[in-house]
């Protein structure tokens, strides 16, 4: 009966309904895209958190730093350490006045065990990635700045390195955080580089038994006597490092979100108020045919769950496809390519029924007083 | 003839609450487009004013930044034969050899590291470096003895001069603390460049920067260089090289982000301002009929709704700016290209008055239709209804 009610009324001033429907779409899915960036961040650290993977780098610097790539067998040594992966970090150019690539020499067998997202990639794709020695993986992101395909032959010119690097791009990375980024055979790379010997950086996975905390002092003290110092950190150590520089950006996001939810609250609930003042005499006549102010209540809160409801179905799966297709790209941190993911969907349609509740709280509350007033009146 | 405004008036004084919601569906998007652009202007200015506008930076070709540099001994000899090059008053070219490293550091916040660069210099890039001011102790000098930024000792829990930091493979002093305000300087370690070279087994400078005679010259002398077949380099000058090394793509992609914001706010606004008008419209049919039997035209009744709604979305505007203001009281800390930044977000008076066009377009949007609808009343239907 409620239903009926409600969706007659909806339904009688469509003009006002649509406006506001569609009002609402848009403000969840602005509020979607922003959510999506804080949840994509968020991911990002408790995947992290539970990650098995340690990083090991020169302990005086980053990027740049070295270590000479023998460290790497001592490593594999270290008891608890499964998969090892010697790293070299490059950054190119194809052209002057274009935008720079940056990427990984890595061993190609064993990055696919450190990066979960290489998995995705096809089998026949990535055999072709093992089997080619000028192999590259190329970002999702640069592929589509670039223009380029599967198969074509790149020459990557070097900025961090005095080389010319040709490729052939045999496969594409879909997402994570490297698809911005490029991987190539890190033995081609060190047969053409004349600082011979050095690796930037070494990735190892961690047995089943032994805990990233014991295995970080493990191979710390491995190394402590050595004349190269090395440190070995976590993901998520990596990570904060540059989230925590981010924060106030992420604060920023959040009161935009919270912003748009609640001008999308503003909206619906002056719809669903100037539909209640026009329909004065009608509740009048509900009251008279048995409704309690209790049903009066629902009646108008059910108005508004449903038209803030409507929009918010429409703007976030919006939102969803649109993020899934053409992504968000924005450099923030550690992340600069976001997906949507389907949790942050559900997220999105349970927060728009608490928006449609408090949307029609104000004008629900409204019209049960009138009722009442109405009914003084009578008495009176 | 016009409507009075007070008509108006009257009547949003009668739906005083919707109105007002309005106002502040509004006034929010103005909040929004104003604040984000008020930080992108904010970060842009630290920017333009960080470089010194008579200085040059010559990098490898291709790098896109310092700590991606590397130059050949030659190209110093190249650039030392350039008369444009300013000389100190013992004649010595202003011509600093620099060298850049990114490290972390434990910061005082406990959450984990941050990263600081630490830059190489010889004592004469105090002179090409006007900015940077030493406040106490001394510059950077040999013997693993550093300056630190005055941003950087406070975010790395309070260092004092004499206080010993370990990065790389040694143990440094720091020997002097600088500052350098309006720019993005304040968050670096400044240390000998030999000391730092050494310590890095780095044979290369990174870069150079060289302050000229005359401004003027800058873009010319920097194409020459970039031009020169001999010497594979990018010169540019250095207010540039920090803008679009660091910060251009959050810049520019900050500011694409509050523009779309602003659009589909404003058109969800305007749909809010178009509701109120239809039902102000359908609410007064006998009003309208009655405007139109006392001889006012269509166009007055088109004006005087249109006008109705541009009252309500410019007050929204100006109380949103008004609220956006604000923005510019809070300071904030920003890691742009491997660097944190702090700086006050900056309100300009072109973003406030764009956020007023904003509030004017809603209005023109959402009043449009509802004040045609209102123009095509029929006087006899609207009296009818008596």
């Amino acid at each position: 009966m409620e239903y009926l009610l409600i969706r007659k009324n909806l339904l009688r001033n469509r003009k006002r309904t649509a406006l506001t429907v569609v009002g609402v779409a848009i403000s969840i899915f602005l509020f979607c895209g922003l959510l999506t960036i804080i949840t994509v961040m968020n991911n990002l650290l408790k995947d992290a958190e539970n990650s098995s993977v340690l990083g090991v780098r020169n302990f005086y610097s980053w990027v740049e730093g070295t270590i000479p790539v023998t460290y790497v067998e001592r490593v594999k040594q270290v008891p608890g350490v499964q998969t090892v992966c010697p790293l070299n970090f490059l950054t190119s150019y194809i052209d002057v006045g274009k935008p720079n690539l940056f990427g990984l020499a890595a061993d190609p067998v064993t990055v696919r065990e450190i990066f979960p997202e290489f998995k995705e990639i096809p089998e026949t794709a990535y055999q072709d990635f093992m089997r080619e020695r000028t192999g590259a993986l190329m970002g999702k992101e640069k592929m589509e700045t670039f223009g380029w395909k599967v198969g074509d032959l790149v020459t990557l010119r070097g900025a961090s390195v005095p080389i010319d690097i040709p490729i052939k791009i045999t496969g594409v990375i879909p997402y994570g955080g490297l698809a911005d980024n490029f991987v190539i055979h890190r033995d081609y790379f060190e047969e053409l580089n004349p600082d011979k010997g050095n690796i930037n950086f070494i990735l190892l996975r961690v047995g089943s038994g032994h805990t990233p905390a014991e295995m970080i002092q493990t191979i710390d003290q491995t190394f402590q006597r050595d004349a190269i110092k090395i440190k070995t950190e976590t993901v998520k150590t990596v990570l904060l490092a540059l989230i925590g520089q981010i924060d106030n950006l992420q604060i920023l996001i959040i009161v935009i979100a919270a912003i748009i939810l609640v001008s999308s609250l503003l909206l619906a609930a002056n719809s669903i108020a100037m539909s209640v003042r026009g329909r004065r005499r009608e509740l009048a006549v509900l009251q008279t045919i048995g409704y309690t102010p209790r049903r009066i209540l629902i009646l108008v809160l059910g108005e508004s769950l449903v038209t803030v409801l409507i929009g918010g179905i429409i703007g976030s799966v919006t939102a969803y496809v649109v993020l899934y297709y053409v992504g968000l790209n924005l450099p923030l941190g550690p992340q600069s390519y976001f997906n949507m993911p389907w949790q942050t969907l559900i997220e999105a349609l349970l927060i728009c029924a608490v928006v449609g509740v408090l949307s029609g709280l104000v004008p629900a509350l409204g019209s049960v007083r009138m009722v009442l007033a109405d009914a003084l009146r009578r008495v009176g | 003839m016009a409507i009075p405004i007070k008509y108006n008036l009257r009547n949003l004084a009668v739906r005083k609450v919707s109105t007002l919601m309005v106002i502040a569906g509004v006034a929010l998007v103005v909040v929004i487009f104003v604040s984000i652009m008020a930080v992108v202007d904010g970060l842009d200015r630290i920017y333009q004013t960080s470089g010194e506008p008579d200085n040059v930076i010559v990098l490898r070709k291709g790098a896109s930044d310092t700590v991606m540099s590397a130059l050949a001994p030659d190209v110093l000899q190249q650039v030392r034969t350039l008369p444009e090059v300013a000389t100190d008053e013992t004649g010595e070219q202003l011509i600093s050899q620099e060298m850049d490293i990114n490290i972390s550091l434990p910061s005082r916040s406990s959450q984990g590291n941050q990263f600081v660069v630490v830059r190489g210099v010889d004592p004469i890039a105090l002179k090409v470096h006007q900015r940077v001011r030493v406040i106490s102790g001394a510059g950077p000098q040999q013997g693993n003895r550093i300056m630190i930024g005055n941003g950087v000792a406070a975010s790395l829990g309070n260092l004092q001069l004499g206080d010993r930091i370990q990065f790389g493979q040694s143990t440094w002093t720091i020997g002097g603390i600088f500052e350098a305000p309006g720019t993005v300087f304040g968050s670096e370690i400044w240390a000998d460049r030999r000391d730092l070279m050494l310590d890095a087994r780095r044979e290369q400078i990174s870069y150079l920067v060289m302050k000229l005679r005359d401004r003027s010259a800058v873009t010319q002398v920097a194409r020459r260089l970039t031009d020169d077949k001999r010497i594979a380099v990018r010169a540019l000058s250095e207010q540039a090289y920090l803008i679009r090394a660091e910060a251009e793509s959050l810049l520019s992609q900050l500011s694409l982000l509050g523009v779309l914001l602003a659009i589909f706010m404003a058109i969800s606004g305007g749909l809010g301002g178009m509701n109120l008008m239809y039902t102000a419209v359908s609410a007064r049919t006998r009003e309208i009929g009655m405007l139109f039997a006392m001889g006012f035209s269509k166009s007055s009744v088109l004006f005087s709704f249109l006008l109705e709604l541009l009252i309500v979305t410019i007050s929204g505007g100006v109380l949103g700016a008004l609220i956006a203001l604000l923005a510019g009281a809070f300071s904030m800390t920003l890691s742009v290209g491997g660097r944190v930044v702090s700086f006050s977000p900056h309100v300009a008076f072109t973003t406030l008055v764009e956020g007023l066009l904003i509030a004017i377009v809603i209005g023109v949007l959402g009043g449009v239709l509802p004040a045609l609808a209102a123009a095509k009343v029929k006087v006899v239907d609207a009296l009818r209804a008596f």
